[in-house]
């Protein structure tokens, strides 16, 4: 069962000249319990589309979609406050940057109470005090950071970044939420701290059936920890499907093009042998090219990609493209 | 903390060296001799003129002349004025109750109209009411404080003849003097009209608190409206925005704490321009304080209160200033180690 179902998502951005749909048309699916990685080149607005998700874009952004299912409610038809409701619920998210995530001038212990709800607490009305302070120390435990007293009583700028975001996580799991955004979690981290998290991530997956959405452009990560993934460009949706599928049979030349990159560093290469890439730059904003974004950079492209390619389906493997590889052309 | 402790103590004590300097060398290039300057008696034989140049040292060179001045001062003796020929120390202890309750009454007036006012136009960013404040405090920060003063005379005082115009007191109440700061020494006094005359106090406050605080109260409200508008994009907010916080909770948690951190040193900068329009306003009020002390002392050419007086309301900014650094470090999670 489809857990979040995003269809045909539209980001805008309403400049004081233009308009510019920095996400154009994205869709994603998400299924219960799911690992999901969510992949694309910095700017590619994997960020956005968390945001625009979570409902914390502010006004110079306008967000359109055609379906946003959640758990088989139709999250379009109830009110904003209602939605942000079940949003606030259900998904929580975790930033990039997370000394910066936190409040700097308030105690975690603070921070993390606020977030636990009375009904996980029971007991008394007087019990609740120390019941809370208990159940901010537990969620510290469990996300692994072995001196929770020193950890309460700290600031942020106390800790290390990847404590802070082991808190950032344990606020995360406070409500237990349904699904958890992780917003290039470990970016600008040691590799160690970061398999740390990525593995607490993992944990709370497999044993409580937590959705994740693993939001980066370390595609190492993603086909190591993740189960499904979509791509992004340009803020289009390119191909999405299990990750396995993904890399052994790409149907995008974006998609080949980017694990091509991916698997040459496993292997011994020759001296100032040129790594493989797409011909020229991702667009800016403000000259994205019409039709398929990717166009220009194509080495598949022809006269039909300036028009915008539909969503095609193949096993659950969805791909944006006129000229699919590795497929067989259904006349 | 205490290294940034002592780091303050370091700036108040070299600024207040510095304030010093500048005041002692006045003495020598005021016009006149710098006996005169420096004792403000005027009329003496020679025996009294050798006699306060022995006492001021200054027939010795000017460093001994300086640690001279220094422990008169710290003695409480300023010299005498010119023209009142009484000593300055106790002219000061007149004025400056006045002045300070003055500037006080509205600074804590601008601290309790302009942060709740800016704090509420940040939240509301973009909207109606945030447009209208912000253009009001546009429009109170340019209006130049003697025009304010004359206008709310005009209107409140002379047409509609609803307050008092100018005085700290209307001259039927014999308040006897303790501290100088009139509603104290009328809760104090024991006399059968302390009611009548603390409300004719009160009444007679009113203009010149509105006008003075006019100035801080804009400057208090933008630079709170502007700094909230900057937290409310921060990360943390949105962050916290996510976890499902109503918009009170936010403010009351996060934005309230950060943005008074920023907004605190902005005090200092208000009570600085507060001192200078505090003259202004006693002047356009009859205030019997610092400002029209200081004023009339310039056009006295009466130079002993001229030095005494800049050295004592400097010294003051001095120390507010440094107070309110003392106090951001304390509050500052950042700074405390």
């Amino acid at each position: 069962m489809a857990l979040l179902d995003v269809r045909n998502l539209t980001v805008t951005l309403n400049d004081e000249f233009d308009k510019v749909n920095a996400i154009d048309k994205m869709s994603l699916t998400i299924r219960q319990g799911g690992f999901h990685g969510l992949v694309g080149e910095s700017g590619s607005g994997k960020t956005l589309f968390a945001k625009a998700l979570m409902g914390i874009l502010d006004n110079r952004w306008t967000v359109k979609a055609d379906r946003l299912f959640w758990q088989d409610n139709d999250l379009l038809k109830i009110s904003p406050e209602k939605r942000r409701e079940v949003i606030n619920r259900d998904i929580a998210m975790i930033f990039q940057e997370p000394s910066r995530s936190l409040d700097p001038t308030a105690q975690i212990l603070e921070q993390l109470e606020e977030v636990i709800p009375n009904s996980e607490l029971g007991g008394t009305f007087w019990g609740r005090k120390q019941a809370r302070h208990q159940y901010a120390s537990n969620l510290l435990k469990k996300v692994g950071i072995k001196s929770q007293d020193y950890c309460l009583a700290a600031f942020p700028h106390e800790l290390s970044e990847g404590q802070c975001q082991k808190v950032s996580i344990a606020m995360a799991l406070a409500r237990k939420p349904k699904m958890i955004i992780a917003d290039e979690p470990t970016d600008a981290m040691e590799s160690t701290t970061k398999v740390q998290i990525l593995r607490l991530l993992q944990k709370f997956n497999e044993n409580q059936s937590m959705a994740i959405l693993l939001i980066t452009h370390d595609l190492e990560a993603v086909a190591h920890w993740a189960k499904d993934m979509t791509i992004l460009y340009a803020g289009q949706s390119v191909e999405a499907g299990a990750c396995k599928e993904l890399i052994h049979n790409p149907y995008h030349p974006y998609t080949r093009a980017l694990f091509q990159n991916l698997s040459q560093f496993t292997q011994q290469a020759d001296h100032k042998t040129p790594l493989q890439t797409l011909k020229g730059t991702t667009p800016p904003l403000q000259h994205l090219p019409i039709g398929c974004r990717l166009g220009p950079r194509c080495p598949q492209a022809q006269k039909s990609c300036v028009q915008a390619p539909k969503a095609s389906r193949i096993k659950g493997h969805v791909f944006n493209c006129h000229y699919p590889i590795n497929v067989r052309k259904p006349v | 903390m205490i290294y940034y402790l002592l780091r303050r103590l370091n700036l108040l004590i070299s600024t207040l060296f510095i304030l010093s300097i500048i005041a002692f060398s006045l003495g020598h290039l005021f016009p006149g001799d710098p006996v005169q300057n420096f004792s403000g008696l005027r009329e003496f034989d020679y025996n009294q003129y050798t006699d306060l140049q022995e006492k001021y040292q200054l027939n010795q060179g000017y460093i001994s002349q300086y640690f001279t001045y220094i422990s008169h001062i710290l003695q409480g003796d300023l010299g005498v004025s010119f023209n009142s020929k009484a000593p300055i120390t106790k002219e000061l202890a007149q004025v400056a109750p006045a002045s300070l309750e003055l500037s006080i009454y509205a600074l804590l007036l601008a601290l309790l109209i302009g942060i709740p006012l800016g704090f509420w136009a940040g939240m509301r960013h973009q909207k109606l009411s945030d447009y209208t404040l912000y253009s009001l405090s546009v429009v109170g920060n340019s209006i130049p404080i003697f025009w304010l003063g004359l206008m709310v005379i005009l209107f409140f005082a002379l047409t509609l003849n609803w307050l008092p115009m100018s005085g700290r007191i209307n001259l039927l109440y014999e308040i006897p003097e303790v501290s100088g700061f009139i509603l104290y020494d009328i809760l104090k006094s024991d006399v059968s009209y302390k009611y009548l005359a603390l409300q004719d106090a009160l009444r007679h406050l009113i203009l010149p608190t509105i006008t003075l605080a006019m100035v801080p109260i804009t400057l208090l409200l933008t630079t709170t409206r502007n700094t909230v508008i900057q937290i409310m994009q921060t990360s943390y907010i949105k962050a916290a925005q996510t976890k499902g916080l109503s918009v009170w909770q936010l403010a009351k948690r996060h934005v309230f704490r950060n943005t008074m951190l920023s907004v605190i040193p902005q005090i200092a900068m208000a009570f600085n321009v507060l001192m200078t329009s505090v003259m202004i306003t006693e002047i356009i009020f009859s205030w019997p304080g610092v400002g029209s002390w200081l004023i009339e002392a310039i056009y006295q050419r009466d130079y002993p209160v001229i030095k005494a007086g800049l050295l004592v309301v400097s010294s003051f900014i001095v120390v507010i200033h440094v107070s309110i650094d003392v106090l951001h470090a304390l509050t500052n999670p950042l700074y405390r180690r």
